[in-house]
């Protein structure tokens, strides 16, 4: 009866996320050029093929360049963003809403409207840059153009950073600021000695998630450059879509795509051990801070526990 | 403990600049196209709007299958947003209620579920729904959406559900309600907050989404607006300013539906944000 809730849910996800990747594993040992056709089995050949491709390394590099340049300003301007909408001020609410209107328009719209606003002839930049006599920039040239995909995907996922981030601030008591500045320690000393200690735990899940989603970005780069000039913002997700799609090689993208998912892992198992991040020791901790009767209680506890009410 | 006027000041200036860094393009897609053939290139650098001409919103709502695109995408949209939000509701219910072998490699699957990449499954789904038919149609798309916003779902509203303490349930059965009443009664209406947000959510993504439909769909009837937009900006018959009108007719509509409903957005991404 209590299996009865969850069959038909159950069955959803084993036809859309189980088999798929079970059938991609499986792909990826086949050549074919088609979905349609009849495809010959060739055990491991694609992924001895990718091992001597250099277009997939160089991918995979740019992809690294790609995803670790994002999540880094990302994160800088999200928390930036984050304590200045932790102050009180008129019309704050309004404000936290408009921060997260860039997070949820559609990509497409998003590279069109900066695709104007950075027109090499008449976007405001390069019209305003004229005006004070500097040359007009091409922002999807070969040197710029990897920067501004860069730039742009800030722009667009910061919002997820910031909102997490000041959801995580809303927990941490007032008293712990005052105390530390009755003792003179300055806002300054109090973000890095108060702040980020308490956001610890909170701070590498949203490095992970953020990491995850950027590896995997397809859409912006695509739209805004077609991973060109030159392939030189293709990253790995590009490479899979044409492999699969324009390049008639549907077997090897399955490789490519599966190989890539295999790294991803490999580096947030290592990002994970690095940061140490053991959710034994932090229940641990948690039951320590519930023993002394803390009023303090660890951020990302607290979230799913009084959400995030008013925000 | 009262705040000198210089920190206010130096507040307000940061606020005002984090509005102008978070809207501006909005805003800049909004007012470009209104000022028409004629402004649109000479009052390209003047800040306010200069004149309130229709003609390239008119332009691509009917030479175009502008129109269509809208239909399908909330077509599909709905739909992923009540299957997700129906299915992850029972899962997570079960997940959280319920002690049963296997529950957290369900639970940790779902969780790889939520990231894996979006290739990985495109792919082989694309493959088995050329074997079961439903290829290049919004019944297909709508199932891929799904693989993005049920795994998710499901990790969102556990979080959520597990801060709905268990004993409300039980006392309602102490009262003589049933397990279904006792749900009906008295879990659904403290369960409602999440589910609006995973709604929500649902929505956005479906709505949104490029990377599926770009793969899930080819005949012009099925496409979804974001790859109808991008679809008309490959062919060339259009100037700038219709498709910036065209993004405009998407995004002004979505930000006025979202101002009602930021709130449930912001709970459900960082609940499931959260490890919970």
């Amino acid at each position: 009866m209590v299996l009865l809730f969850m069959i038909p849910g159950l069955l959803i996800f084993t036809f859309v996320i189980i088999i798929p990747t079970g059938f991609a594993i499986s792909y990826s040992l086949y050549e074919a050029s088609s979905f349609v056709g009849i495809p010959t089995f060739v055990g491991l050949e694609n992924y001895l093929n990718l091992l001597q491709d250099t277009r997939f390394w160089r991918d995979l590099w740019q992809t690294l360049v790609y995803a670790l340049g994002s999540i880094f300003l990302q994160i800088i301007i999200g928390i930036v963003i984050a304590l200045i909408l932790n102050q009180q001020f008129k019309g704050r609410d309004f404000i936290r809403g408009v921060t997260v209107v860039p997070y949820i328009i559609p990509v497409i719209v998003v590279t069109m409207g900066w695709e104007w606003i950075l027109d090499t002839n008449f976007g405001i930049i390069n019209k305003t840059l004229a005006s004070v006599g500097l040359g007009n920039i091409n922002f999807l040239s070969m040197d710029l153009a990897m920067l501004t995909s860069i730039l742009l995907s800030v722009w667009t996922w910061t919002p997820f950073v910031t909102l997490v981030f000041l959801s995580g601030l809303q927990t941490i008591s007032h008293d712990l600021y005052e105390s530390a500045t009755l003792d003179g320690a300055n806002s300054w000393q109090q973000f890095w000695r108060i702040t980020i200690p308490m956001m610890k735990d909170l701070l590498i899940t949203i490095v992970l998630l953020r990491g995850l989603w950027m590896f995997n970005k397809f859409d912006l780069v695509w739209l805004l450059t077609g991973g060109g000039p030159l392939e030189k913002t293709e990253t790995l997700p590009i490479y899979i879509y044409l492999n699969t799609f324009k390049l008639n090689e549907v077997g090897y993208g399955a490789t490519v795509a599966v190989t890539s998912a295999v790294i991803m892992m490999v580096i947030m198992y290592v990002y994970l051990k690095i940061t140490n991040y053991s959710p034994k020791e932090k229940r641990m901790k948690k039951r320590e801070a519930a023993a002394k009767k803390e009023q303090v209680s660890s951020p990302s506890q607290a979230i799913s526990i009084k959400g995030d009410g008013s925000l | 403990m009262k705040r000198s006027i210089r920190s206010q000041v130096t507040i307000y200036i940061l606020a005002a600049f984090v509005f102008v860094y978070s809207f501006f393009p909005i805003y800049w897609v909004t007012i470009s196209p209104l000022r028409g053939v004629k402004g649109f290139f000479e009052d390209s650098t003047s800040l306010l709007p200069t004149s309130f001409d229709l003609t390239f919103f008119i332009n691509i709502w009917n030479e175009t299958n502008f129109p269509l695109y809208y239909k399908n995408s909330f077509i599909v949209a709905v739909a992923t947003t009540v299957v997700t939000v129906i299915f992850s509701s029972f899962i997570s219910y079960v997940l959280t209620r319920f002690q049963f072998r296997g529950k957290n490699l369900l639970l940790n699957g779902m969780l790889i579920g939520y990231m894996l990449p979006p290739m990985l499954l495109a792919i082989p789904l694309l493959g088995m729904f050329i074997s079961f038919g439903i290829e290049d149609s919004l019944f297909g798309l709508t199932i891929s959406h799904i693989a993005m916003t049920l795994p998710f779902g499901v990790w969102m509203l556990n979080s959520f559900f597990k801060t709905i303490p268990f004993e409300l349930e039980e006392s309602a059965w102490m009262d003589g309600a049933s397990r279904f009443q006792a749900l009906y009664r008295v879990i659904l209406p403290l369960l409602i907050p999440g589910v609006i947000s995973v709604g929500v959510f649902s929505f956005i993504v479906s709505f949104t989404d490029y990377t599926f439909g770009l793969m899930m769909v080819s005949s012009e009837v099925n496409k979804t607006i974001p790859i109808g937009l991008a679809g008309i900006k490959e062919s060339t018959s259009l100037q700038r300013g219709e498709l910036l009108a065209g993004a405009a007719m998407i995004i002004v509509p979505m930000v006025i539906l979202f101002s009602f409903v930021t709130k449930y957005f912001i709970k459900g991404l960082t609940a499931g944000a959260v490890k919970g």
